[in-house]
């Protein structure tokens, strides 16, 4: 899906590389990573309207756990408790999380990488769910918005709170669940590195300035 | 009046309406469990006051929100109305969606039930400070016949109903079942705005928590056991249909449970989402496209330009144009503006899930922003009278004008899917992102032709504006939504005339957040200000000279200078520009301050913003709606088009080429609220018009290139 991603931005390419770029390269980077365990484009992802020549080739390097199994029964940790999924091992882990956990704070918004609101937790890093077959989630530790703990969670979650976030908040699980992370690496984090973490997380009503505000302030309460 | 009852049967994750936007912490762990959605009209076990006014034995007050709460927060302004009256605690309310009644919940602007124009404080300020007050008596009453003491020696406060001489004390809860059995009085009295204590004061809003913790129930997020999922293969063209298709590969998928042709494409039926997803990647479906709109958008802008040539419909003409711009030493500008189709985008697509009871009617949970017009076509297409059908409008990821759709077309097609089934199994109707980005219903095409005069005195003495586009509301004589902004235009010009042509094509239109005011509201504040330039105005104070009769936006210019200390020097490599514009009866300027990026575009780096809205009810909803109308409008006018390509073919997909801003290219904002007594106006859409505009005035200013096509960035790479 990056080749894709990458070209949201070549409308600007022909002119010098912005500002803005790099910013956002920085969460290309997050999902150039997590596409090369993307064993490949499936059948949904075809179905997402790309261009044969934007879809990216056959993936690098797919190293499926459950691929080298015999069974199709995937495991693993959602929340701290362990789960097993016996179904189509292509199906993403924001479908399995929905629509088979009934976990429905995890949102879908785009399916295909660009938006963020199906983001979670997965073994302590930010993960887009709508494109990571649960067949490469074997073993995996899993933390959605319902399971989301620590301090960093506590300061985002008040913060939040505090200065009235959302709006119709639907995007709003997956701009937590990238803020916290923000905090857990970066408990001081500047403006640019807000921009880095949270520039793949779209916000269609657009409440960014009180999510800056937030994870500021939420930086400040952990200081203590 | 009373609320529409609902079968007690159902399971409900929510029994309590209290508990939607209850003020704890969500259990760390969750077990799997079906949510049911939230019943529209809040818990059976609460005592109505009124159609909009229920309490609960726990204390809480509930409002019953006649307006879809999708992030520009009825729930809260509403319940801040009521509380008010009623002289309730902030903390002890709480908001659900009403249910579908056109006339008990009618939005008393339009008449039907239904939220758009941003009228839904406007049209609530009387009526639910009254519903608030009128429950307010009952308790009252109660309290007198409960403690046996005259009801004019009660007072309320904060939540407690007190009679100082007996010492006797009560909470609402008590007395609310005895409550709702008083006579309602019949003209209640309500208090003096100077006695406001909630009106005006920066309240938490209510649905904030459930939001932050992933316990808000969206539509997307109801689950039934034994739910069908639902998608529909749909046409990548306008007005194409079905030829013929083959599901063979779609129904080897596992989980596919049928496949089925409906009006408006192909249905797939699976177990589950991603079943349903893959079912419909692997259909094969041809296409009648003898119907369908095939001309691409360069062709629809050259349509459109010739039509300038025509006889349009006149919506204003004052004075006269011809003459004036024949007068001498009267010099003239004229320029060709140019809107693409925009889409909504709503963050949540659109979706739906149906349910039939054991009596054979049936439950609707969706995001229904007209839930009467729903219920009707549900009922229609369900083959039900209409009072079988319960529309449970849901909490909702935005909108912006996509889900106020005259007729129901979206549910048309949601119910029709459920409808080819027997019904027995519950079925979730989704769009996918592409669904929703390709389904048409878009903020309309249009192109402007401006024409303006000056005088040998810098006066402007004449203004001529076409308009081609669309008509909305699908008239063939004169739409005022067409024109709205440019045929009231607020500046004194005494030579002004606007025609409107509507063109016909096979693209749906649709009202976008801040409707005529997207495109009138770029056109008039650009071509003003490169007129005002011309004959060497500053654009603030050349702005107020026009505005000497209209002392709202004059206030309102006045302020959003003052905020920017306009005509204080500028950093090196930055330029202002401003813009004014009033839509549904608000004013809001503002002034931003741009660079150029490094990739050739402008980069915004500060909005200023002032509104006058008349009484502000929650400042804090107002400067969020300032701020998501500023990021939403941005957005779209710097990366967004919906283009048709070669053969009429739709060219965007997703988020990836229909851009939305991200945080990185958010503006500082800078939000003021003029002080008013002025009845209250609406905030959802005036936030949005003036933050392109005063963008490209400043894009004007900076690199002496007028922006003539939208979105800006498209015209960069040209
Ligand atoms: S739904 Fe996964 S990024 Fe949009
Ligand atoms: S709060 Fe609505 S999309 Fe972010």
């Amino acid at each position: 899906m990056w080749a894709n991603a990458v070209k949201t931005n070549s409308n600007q390419s022909t002119r010098q590389p912005s500002e803005n770029y790099f910013k956002l390269a920085r969460w290309f980077l997050v999902l150039v990573a997590e596409t090369c365990l993307d064993p490949s484009p499936d059948a949904f992802h075809v179905r997402c309207s790309l261009d044969a020549q934007d879809r990216p080739t056959q993936a690098s390097t797919p190293h499926v756990r459950s691929q080298m199994r015999d069974t199709n029964m995937i495991t693993f940790k959602l929340n701290g408790q362990e789960r097993t999924f016996d179904g189509d091992p292509e199906t993403p882990l924001l479908w399995v999380i929905r629509d088979f956990e009934k976990l429905t704070g995890t949102k879908y918004g785009c399916g295909i990488a660009q938006c963020g609101a199906c983001t979670v937790h997965m073994d302590g890093t930010t993960r887009r769910s709508c494109i990571t077959p649960i067949s490469t989630v074997e073993g995996s530790d899993i933390i959605t918005i319902e399971g989301i703990e620590g301090k960093e969670a506590d300061a985002i979650h008040k913060a939040w709170v505090a200065i009235d976030v959302p709006q119709c908040g639907y995007c709003q699980s997956g701009q937590i669940m990238s803020a916290v992370a923000l905090l857990q690496t970066t408990p001081k984090p500047t403006d640019d590195d807000i921009d880095g973490a949270m520039a793949g997380n779209i916000c269609r009503c657009a409440t960014y300035h009180r999510i800056r505000q937030a994870i500021h302030n939420a930086a400040d309460t952990m200081e203590g | 009046m009373t609320i529409h009852n609902i079968t007690a049967t159902r399971r409900s994750f929510l029994a309590g309406a209290g508990l939607v936007i209850g003020f704890t912490l969500a259990p760390k762990v969750f077990s799997a469990q079906a949510l049911e959605g939230v019943p529209a009209g809040g818990g059976e076990t609460l005592s109505p006051m009124n159609a909009f006014v229920k309490i609960g034995a726990d204390d809480t007050v509930t409002v019953l929100s006649k307006h879809i709460e999708f992030g520009q927060g009825p729930f809260t302004g509403l319940a801040t109305l009521v509380a008010e009256e009623l002289d309730a605690d902030w903390s002890q309310m709480r908001a659900v969606h009403s249910p579908a009644d056109d006339k008990i919940y009618a939005n008393l602007i339009y008449g039907l039930q239904g939220t758009g124009g941003s009228t839904s404080i406007a049209n609530s300020y009387e009526q639910l400070r009254k519903a608030g007050a009128t429950a307010r008596a009952m308790l009252v009453s109660a309290a007198a016949a409960e403690w046996n003491v005259p009801a004019s020696e009660i007072t309320v406060s904060k939540g407690r109903i007190k009679h100082a001489a007996s010492g006797k004390e009560s909470g609402f809860g008590a007395l609310a079942a005895k409550a709702a059995t008083q006579t309602p009085p019949a003209e209640p009295t309500l208090k003096d705005p100077k006695d406001f204590v909630l009106i005006g004061q920066e309240l938490p809003k209510l649905d904030t928590l459930s939001k932050t913790n992933g316990t808000a129930v969206y539509t997307l997020d109801v689950t039934a056991d034994n739910m069908l999922y639902a998608v529909v293969e749909h046409p990548a063209h306008f007005g194409a249909t079905v030829k013929s298709f083959d599901d063979s590969e779609a129904r080897k998928v596992p989980g596919v449970v049928d496949v089925k042709q409906v009006p408006q494409g192909v249905a797939v039926y699976a177990d589950n989402t991603f079943a349903a997803l893959k079912g419909r990647a692997a259909l094969k479906v041809e296409w009648d496209l003898s119907k369908a709109e095939t001309r691409s958008s360069d062709q629809l802008t050259a349509d459109y330009t010739k039509m300038f040539a025509e006889t349009g419909i006149q919506a204003t003409h004052n004075g006269d144009v011809d003459k004036a711009f024949g007068g001498q030493g009267v010099q003239s500008l004229e320029a060709t503006i140019v809107f693409p189709f925009l889409a909504h985008a709503p963050m949540e697509p659109l979706d739906a899930v149906f349910i039939k009871r054991a009596d054979g009617s049936v439950d609707v949970y969706n995001g229904a922003q007209f839930p009467g017009m729903d219920k009707n076509t549900t009922a229609k297409i369900l083959n039900l009278d209409p009072a079988q059908v319960r529309v449970n409008t849901q909490i909702t990821g935005g909108s912006f004008g996509r889900k106020a759709q005259f007729g129901s077309p979206y549910i048309q097609e949601a119910a029709g899917v459920f409808a080819a089934t027997d019904g027995r199994r519950p079925l979730k109707h989704m769009w996918t992102r592409e669904d929703d980005i390709r389904g048409g219903y878009y903020r309309p095409m249009y192109v402007h032709k401006m024409r303006g005069a000056m005088d040998a005195d810098g006066q402007i003495v004449g203004w001529d504006q076409t308009i081609v586009g669309q008509s909305i509301m699908g008239k063939a004589d004169l739409d005022s939504t067409s024109v709205e902004g440019a045929s009231d235009l607020p500046y004194t010009i005494p030579n002004l005339r606007v025609i409107a042509h509507n063109t016909k094509l096979e693209v749906p239109p649709l009202w976008w957040r801040s409707v005529g005011h997207t495109h009138t509201g770029f056109a008039v504040e650009t071509f003003v200000d490169e007129l005002l330039q011309k004959v060497g105005k500053d654009p603030v104070e050349g702005r107020l000279a026009l505005l000497s009769k209209e002392p709202r936006h004059m206030g309102t210019l006045k302020k959003v200078a003052e905020m920017a200390n306009w005509g204080s020097p500028v950093p090196d490599g930055r330029q202002r520009g401003v813009a004014i514009v009033k839509s549904f009866d608000t004013y809001v300027a503002q002034i931003v301050e741009i660079s150029l990026g490094e990739d050739g575009a402008p980069r915004v780096h500060k909005v200023w913003c002032a509104v006058d809205c008349g009484v502000a009810v929650n400042p804090n909803v107002i400067a969020a709606q300032m701020e998501g109308g500023i990021g939403y409008g941005l957005g779209a006018v710097l990366f967004d088009a919906i283009t048709l390509g070669d053969g009429g073919k739709i060219v965007q997909s997703n988020f990836h080429d229909y851009r939305s801003l991200r945080i990185n290219e958010m503006p500082a904002i800078e939000v003021a609220i003029i002080p008013s007594t002025e009845k209250p106006t609406g905030v959802g859409e005036p936030g949005v018009p003036p933050v392109g505009p005063a963008v490209a005035n400043a894009w004007r200013r900076l690199t002496n290139n007028p922006v003539r096509q939208l979105p800006i960035v498209n015209v960069l790479s040209a």
